[in-house]
């Protein structure tokens, strides 16, 4: 069996390189790259412009990627199925499953091959970009520890009342390496009406649960943006729950601001864990996922239609996905401003009532494959976990995958193959 | 291929070809044509080809990217994550380089609402800088006859640098001053003549600071002599340009722009390095025959619109400055002109009497 499946994965993959598919997304893929590298400013400094540069490379990655499979994974079988060539195949003993199988693997194969390409195109420029900071200056050390690396990150969970000073959280640290050097960054934020208001005097404490300050510093801290303290990793114990806690001090004038902290990302440690060549792979393998799971959906809508209809379909599919998150969202309660009519208020219109449940049951359905996103976390320096790698493989691969196979088999099996297309 | 086949062929390709030229042939006098009633042209002869592309390929298409780009610059704002933004005000500029609106609201944008955002200082600055590129650098550019973007270019160092609104405000001048003394000297005063012999310092100025020594002659010889470390300064060097482009019936912005700057100048004109890395701004009462210039060029040119009021309000001040400075001379000359041109009951008794009405009491 699994000579068979791999022996129609050589033949699509063959296929693939011959029609030249593989060169010309291989270039394609290089000159978005490329671009990218050479247009990209960022936000005027070395470690911005990384970030940006990581960020919209991955996402061309997989956009492109995503794409350019999906059309390949249509023509694979509805190509054969219209010009006959199917028949040299399914008059062997092939089973529909295998023959699948063997042209999903071998799309993933085509697939691997670029990503490889890509994550080592991307590897190059992060290490490019890492040697042309120098080490030990602002931008130096930004590069490497927050750009170049894989930092675990935990919110802290507020302890005790509201109003309650001085301010405490709960945090449970990560595992860390035995002798671990380098910097935690403790990022915090408050919540400001006004813009440009005075800084925020305060002291930071961490204080293990034996009642022991294991660091404390003095900050002064902007109310606007994203403020970050450095927290020395000799002085965190992994894997232990620690009390974060901090009281605001008078300034100069002896006056306190009592700004409070923001309400959705009130603190967060980011703890150095890993090293950014791993995280990379890690998140190209997430990506691999998402394109497994559309190369997919492109060969089973390849059984059921011909090749331009199928493409349409499965592309109208991932939009009305992507699209119906936007419309939950946007239409979610507390996003819509009601108006208050003198009178009898008029509901939503039965298209908007079928609109909102279509959108709902599409979101409901297609969520999962959503939820494993890289997003901005490899450019942002953040780990992205083993077991999120495994989670995505198991629901996108195993699960939609499987599901899609079955359909893509029933229909194969059904499928009067003389009959005219 | 049956001969036919072929014939048929290079009959295609032949009227193909000769399309192609003829389209050639009509395209610069269509261009010609079409310059005088479309504007969208200006400025894109030298411009990147990643605009010209955009401006060109996408069409009106653009206009919907535009609005993708902008969707996430939002979002991404609200996120607090910045790091985009600048590129992202890049590729929406680039998308609609001739809509002032565009330039006018990401230099703002950047300047004003993300700066504040950022803890540290140089930071704050970096993002200020954005701003100030954006338009310096890219808006002029590919608007030159728009004065409105040369307005904005002034209001950003007019008030953000130049203004105390920000709490780092004198953090901005102090760097300001200091990008300033490194292509014009200590002083904050070139020599112009040695500049322009010197090509190598003027393309130096002119991508460090996007000044034209020429044109900083003109407005020194108008308003001067002025100090440009100081941001009003390059305030009142914008508005100038702006003017220059408007035309004969003037632009209001620019010109209260001018006077503005011209009276800020005067107050606080002259700026000292003090110890360690700390600036003094000091009064420059040279700079009253400037500052009266600008006031008399906008009474001029508008009518009714408080350029009036502003100017008495102006000479009023600089009468009792003056006075306090034991410049005698030249407080009177601001009274006379005060008194000439916007009599009240309180100039009506004269000088002697106004002062001793308003000015310091003796031992304040």
């Amino acid at each position: 069996m699994y000579n068979r499946i791999f022996g129609i994965a050589g033949l699509m993959f063959r296929q693939a390189v011959r029609s030249r598919f593989v060169v010309s997304l291989f270039c394609l893929l290089l000159t978005v790259l490329v671009g990218f590298t050479l247009t990209i400013q960022g936000d005027g400094t070395a470690s911005g412009r990384l970030q940006v540069l990581l960020s919209y490379a991955m996402g061309a990655v997989g956009s492109v990627l995503g794409m350019a499979t999906l059309w390949l994974a249509c023509g694979s079988l509805a190509t054969e199925i219209e010009s006959r060539r199917i028949h040299l195949v399914v008059v062997k003993p092939v089973r529909v499953i295998e023959l699948w199988l063997g042209k999903w693997m071998g799309i993933l194969a085509v697939v691997l091959l670029q990503l490889v390409a890509a994550g080592l195109f991307m590897w190059a420029a992060a290490r490019i970009g890492e040697h042309r900071t120098v080490a030990g200056t602002p931008d130096g050390i930004a590069v490497r520890e927050e750009v170049l690396v894989a930092r675990e990150w935990v919110e802290g969970r507020r302890l005790g009342p509201p109003g309650d000073r001085p301010v405490r959280w709960s945090l449970s640290c990560p595992e860390l390496p035995e002798g671990a050097t380098g910097m935690a960054t403790l990022s915090y934020r408050f919540l400001s009406a006004w813009r440009d208001q005075p800084p925020v005097i305060g002291h930071w404490m961490l204080r293990g649960e034996d009642g022991r300050i294991w660091f404390e510093s003095d900050c002064t801290a902007n109310q606007d943006g994203v403020n970050r303290l450095k927290i020395p990793l000799a002085q965190l114990r992994g894997g232990e729950p620690v009390e974060l806690l901090f009281e605001e001090r008078p300034n100069a004038a002896g006056q306190v601001t009592g700004a409070t902290f923001h309400p959705e990302r009130e603190v967060e440690l980011l703890v150095p864990t890993g090293g950014f060549g791993a995280n990379l792979m890690r998140a190209l393998l997430l990506l691999f996922c998402h394109v497994a799971l559309l190369a997919a959906l492109g060969v089973t809508a390849g059984t059921l239609f011909t090749f331009p209809v199928a493409v349409f379909a499965s592309l109208a599919l991932v939009v009305a996905t992507l699209l119906a998150q936007f419309f939950v969202f946007s239409t979610a309660p507390e996003r819509v401003a009601h108006e208050h009519h003198h009178g009898g208020e008029e509901g939503p219109s039965w298209i908007e009532r079928v609109g909102a449940h279509a959108s709902e049951t599409v979101r409901m359905a297609m969520a999962p494959t959503l939820r494993y996103r890289v997003g901005l976390r490899l450019a942002e320096g953040r780990r992205i976990p083993w077991r999120e790698v495994q989670a995505a493989a198991a629901v996108l691969i195993l699960g939609y995958g499987g599901v899609l196979c079955l359909a893509g088999c029933l229909v194969l099996r059904r499928r009067e193959w003389a009959l005219p297309v | 291929m049956s001969r036919d086949g072929n014939r048929s062929e290079v009959v295609i390709l032949s009227a193909g070809v000769a399309l192609l030229v003829l389209a050639g042939v009509f395209h610069k006098p269509l261009l010609k044509a079409r310059m005088p009633s479309v504007s969208d042209q200006e400025g894109l002869s030298g411009a990147p080809p990643v605009v010209v592309f955009t401006t060109v390929v996408l069409g009106g298409f653009r206009g919907i990217i535009a609005d993708a780009l902008w969707l996430r610059a939002s979002y991404l704002q609200d996120e607090g994550r910045f790091l985009e933004l600048v590129q992202l005000a890049d590729w929406i500029t680039k998308l609609e380089p001739h809509t002032s609106d565009i330039w006018v609201f990401h230099a703002w944008n950047l300047a004003y609402n993300i700066s504040v955002m950022m803890p540290l200082p140089e930071d704050r600055w970096r993002w200020v800088q954005q701003g100030l590129h954006l338009l310096r650098d890219e808006g002029v550019r590919y608007n030159p006859s728009d004065p409105r973007i040369y307005q904005e270019l002034g209001w950003l160092f007019q008030h953000k640098l130049g203004g105390e609104s920000d709490r780092l405000h004198a953090y901005y001048k102090i760097q300001w001053a200091h990008l300033v003394a490194d292509q014009l000297g200590r002083n904050g005063r070139p020599d112009y003549d040695e500049l322009s012999r010197d090509p190598a310092r003027t393309l130096a100025l002119h991508q460090a600071l996007g000044l034209d020594p020429a044109r900083m002659q003109v407005v020194d010889a108008l308003y001067g002599p002025l100090d440009w470390r100081v941001p009003q300064s390059h305030a009142v060097y914008w508005a100038y340009r702006g003017l220059q482009v408007a035309g004969s019936d003037g632009y209001l912005p620019c010109s209260r722009m001018i006077y503005q700057s011209m009276a800020e100048l005067f107050v606080k004109g002259r700026l000292t390095w003090g110890p360690g890395d700390t600036i003094t701004m000091l009064a420059d009462a040279r700079l009253l025959p400037g500052v009266m210039r600008a006031y008399e060029d906008a009474l001029s040119r508008y009518e009714g619109v408080g350029v009036r009021e502003s100017y008495a309000n102006f000479l009023v001040g600089a009468t009792l400055m003056l006075h306090a400075r034991g410049d005698s001379r030249r407080s009177r000359n601001c009274f006379d002109r005060l008194h000439g041109a916007y009599p009240t009951p309180q100039t009506a008794d004269g000088y002697e009497a106004f002062i001793a009405a308003y000015g310091p009491r003796p031992g304040a």
